[in-house]
């Protein structure tokens, strides 16, 4: 494994494995996770990249090393009353680096987007070793290409990633969360339609699933009054009582529980449906099963242990069938080594494949870069 | 040459007909195409193409023709392919908030489509009663309230794209999260260098239960921007706050009906928007803020019509020149935000030591400047001069970290800049992209890029 220090550290590395030809995994870790996780000839982590490299309180703008955890990151905005709007799980291990990567995101998603939305700057290290950047460090920049949005979920198959930049927001003044317990997904879907009629913006959606009812969080940030009537108003338009257990640790618990674990995406006016095609069976087939889903934006996640092999590749099966006819995906975004033989972790490619073959055939003509690791083979 | 793909009536070769074509919203360079085609389907789009291919012409897209920068100014021996004639609104989806539309759809026409349902569509560049979204997908156009609600490309979820094999290709999805590379941050502000977009998916969003617009002059542009600083360190984020000096003033007070004092040294119109209990808190910590600052005048409209005006006298800014001046150029450029007062006694330098008044109205919230500089094309060389002060702005703002362009894109006004933000790795990886997607580079030839580049069989290899 190489761990370089520096930009200039990775572009050797890379130009050094480019000229024996070797085949490379980047990670921010130990070793490349998840479903791009392929066997390579070396591996490049980028953990001693760990440092902020320019941060503007005054323009909300920060720049800093792919190796730096989301944690560190946050802990060092929080000094100065902001944050970075995006919560992948795990901030404790997950560099930044590899949220990008992987396009990975919390509930914050619901209001502020993914890592996408977010980024306005980044170096990379492409195959050969080449450093190139691309945006900048203003939030509103045309110029040329915008090769950092693009570099969003690529999993290290078209370049490393070596800083990003981006743009920040304050932290509220005041946060309220309203929990829902024993809801099922029609209940959940009319409250977040009430919710979009009722022209509430909460910062956070989210449901976790036990096996019987949904448990649902909404999270409401800003100044005090406008917190407060929001709060008032989806008492009202819910019709239940509210409680205040956070479900903070519940809905980390279930993003990243288990030897499997499953995202799914489907039209988020089709919960309901999704509960009984997606959710329902892949929890049946797991054991110790856990689940939650971001109703506001058509995605859910489960994990959990499989002993009965057949039936949860069954389950994946036809759940996988089932979202891909209604225009999303099933995605194992981890799975023991024997269920990866017979289950392709992707799905079905794209219509526009062909286009992400040329990327990659344009930015890693020989290969080399996590070969294999994404979607049809890339 | 493609009147039976499209008819005789929309396809135009002659002189008088093309030379409507000649350029776009940047008028000052003209080139005749040899042809204009206007298609109505993607099939037609499609069979363009292929024709245009086969009579080796290099094909121009083209929306409403507003852009500022060049980017549908005609190559020679082009055919300019419009979507004028795209203009249908596909399916509207309440329950996911996504809309499907032609390209040739006016912006404005997604909210007028939208409101009784309570919806809008979030981008609002200043020519939005004009421009068509197919345009907005190629320059990611911004506009005013994109500081808190973001650009076209957080806003377009997928494309229907006519590639330059005239093959039609599916990019993005309406539902969350698509697998594989995100093409469509690709495509969305590749100034019509991929290919031609035919149809767009968009998201939409509920209206705001509630929006205060707030009016203030200031003695300089010192004081306003000191303003904004304050207002955004307090936590607030405004969805629009927009500065204007004193000779933009002058000039839309000339050409609108609002009676906005004409001895104010620079003005900032704000919206804040949101839940209706915090924009009364926010709105009210911002006119604080705006006292503390050193406002002359602090006004609220007192109700949607006075609103409306002040934003048409803001987004007629630009036309509004016209008023004080024969010619003008607009530029646009970025800087960090923090820099807004430095930079503009920069550019105060600037005109006086060039002799041509600039006029500054610009997106204060993300540092957007849109400096215009005044001339007279009747006079001697003084375009030619206008042009170099013009760029000169764009040095100040690459020396600040700031950016060429914000919004208006690179296009043909542009590409010879380029390299003064990007090296040669970095320009390099940008043509990968362009590669990837159309390596005959039919599509808009000599944009953007400061040199022309082939697209090499063996891209990238050491």
């Amino acid at each position: 494994m190489q761990t370089p220090a520096s930009l200039e550290e990775a572009s050797s590395a890379l130009a050094g494995l480019a000229a024996q030809r070797l085949t490379v995994g980047i990670t921010g870790a130990d070793a490349p996770r998840g479903a791009a996780a392929v066997a390579v000839d070396e591996i490049v982590s980028t953990r001693l990249l760990d440092r902020i490299v320019d941060y503007a309180p005054s323009d909300q703008i920060v720049t800093v090393e792919a190796g730096m955890t989301v944690a560190r990151l946050q802990a060092a905005l929080r000094e100065r009353n902001q944050r970075l709007a995006l919560d992948p799980p795990q901030p404790d291990r997950t560099t930044i680096g590899g949220a990008v990567a992987a396009a990975s995101y919390g509930p914050l998603r619901t209001r502020y987007g993914t890592a996408k939305d977010l980024i306005v700057g980044m170096t990379i290290v492409r195959a050969d070793g080449t450093m190139a950047r691309g945006g900048g460090k203003v939030v509103k920049n045309v110029a040329g290409f915008d090769i950092p949005k693009l570099m969003v979920g690529t999993y290290g198959t078209l370049a490393l990633i070596g800083t990003v930049t981006f743009r920040l927001h304050p932290l509220a003044q005041q946060t309220s969360e309203a929990v829902f317990q024993g809801c099922d997904a029609e209940a959940i879907r009319r409250i977040v339609v009430a919710m979009t009629d009722a022209r509430l913006e909460p910062s956070a959606t989210f449901a976790v699933y036990d096996g019987a009812a949904y448990a649902l969080c909404v999270r409401f940030e800003g100044f005090r009054a406008g917190v407060a009537a929001q709060r008032d108003t989806l008492a009202e338009i819910a019709g239940l009582a509210p409680s205040d257990s956070s479900l903070d640790a519940l809905h980390d618990a279930a993003r990243t529980f288990g030897e499997l674990q499953v995202k799914i995406t489907a039209p988020a006016s089709r919960l309901g449906e999704m509960h009984e095609r997606a959710i329902a069976p892949v929890f049946g087939a797991l054991d110790d099963a856990r689940c939650t889903v971001y109703p506001s934006v058509g995605v859910a996640f489960a994990g959990g242990r499989c002993t009965e092999m057949a039936s949860v590749l069954t389950a994946l099966q036809e759940t996988r069938s089932w979202a891909e006819a209604a225009g999303g995906t099933l995605v194992t975004t981890q799975a023991p080594a024997a269920l990866r033989a017979a289950f392709d972790p992707w799905g079905t490619p794209p219509p526009s494949f062909a286009l992400m073959r040329e990327l990659k055939q344009r930015f890693d003509p020989e290969r080399r870069l996590n070969p294999g690791g994404f979607v049809g083979g890339l | 040459m493609f009147a039976d793909i499209v008819g005789r009536e929309n396809c135009i070769t002659d002189p008088a007909g093309l030379r409507v074509y000649e350029c776009d919203g940047l008028t000052g360079t003209r080139v005749r195409p040899a042809a204009v085609v206007l298609p109505a389907t993607t099939d037609e789009v499609s069979l363009c193409v292929i024709r245009a291919r086969e009579l080796g012409m290099p094909i121009v897209p083209r929306g409403s023709g507003t852009g500022l920068s060049g980017g549908a100014l005609p190559v020679a021996g082009s055919v300019v392919i419009g979507t004028a004639r795209m203009r249908s609104i596909l399916s509207v989806d309440v329950e996911n908030q996504r809309m499907r539309v032609q390209p040739g759809v006016v912006n404005l026409d997604l909210s007028k489509h939208l409101a009784p349902l309570g919806y809008y569509y979030a981008p609002d560049p200043s020519s939005q009663s004009v421009c068509s979204i197919g345009g907005n997908v190629a320059e990611n156009s911004g506009g005013a309230h994109c500081l808190k609600y973001g650009f076209t490309i957080n806003h377009v979820l997928a494309v229907t794209m006519v590639l330059a094999s005239g093959a039609v290709v599916e990019i993005g999805s309406a539902v969350a999260d698509p697998l594989g590379y995100d093409l469509t941050s690709a495509v969305i502000g590749s100034e019509g260098l991929l290919g031609i977009v035919t149809e767009v998916v968009v998201r939409f969003l509920r209206s705001p239960q509630a929006t205060r617009t707030v009016f203030a002059t200031f003695p300089s542009t010192d004081e306003a921007g000191e303003a904004v600083s304050r207002i955004i360190a307090a936590g607030i984020v405004p969805a629009a706050i927009e500065m204007m000096d004193a000779l933009a003033i002058k000039a839309i007070v000339a050409a609108t009906h609002v009676d906005w004092p004409l001895d104010a040294g620079a003005a900032l119109l704000m919206d804040v928007d949101g839940i209706a209990a915090e924009v009364e808190e926010t709105a009210d910590a911002a006119i604080a803020i705006l006292r503390e600052t050193g406002a002359l005048e602090i006004r609220s409209p007192h109700d949607d019509n006075e609103r409306a005006l002040m934003w048409k006298g803001r987004k007629g800014a630009f036309a509004a020149m016209g008023r004080i001046s024969p010619n003008y150029y607009v530029q646009d450029g970025v800087i960090p935000r923090s820099d807004i007062a430095r930079v503009l006694r920069e550019i105060a330098e600037l005109s006086q030591r060039s002799g041509f008044r600039i006029a500054n109205v610009f997106h204060a919230g993300d540092g957007n400047l849109h400096p215009l500089v005044l001339y007279d094309a009747r006079a001697n060389d003084e375009s030619q001069r206008a042009e170099h002060v013009a760029s000169e702005i764009l040095h100040i703002c690459v020396k600040y970290g700031g950016s060429i362009t914000g919004e208006h894109g690179v296009g043909a006004d542009k590409a010879a800049y380029l390299g003064e933000m990007f090296g040669e790795n970095d320009l390099e990886t940008m043509h990968y992209v362009q590669c990837a997607f159309d390596s005959t580079q039919a599509f808009n030839p000599t944009k953007v890029f400061p040199a022309p580049r082939l697209c090499g069989d063996r891209a990238g290899a050491r």
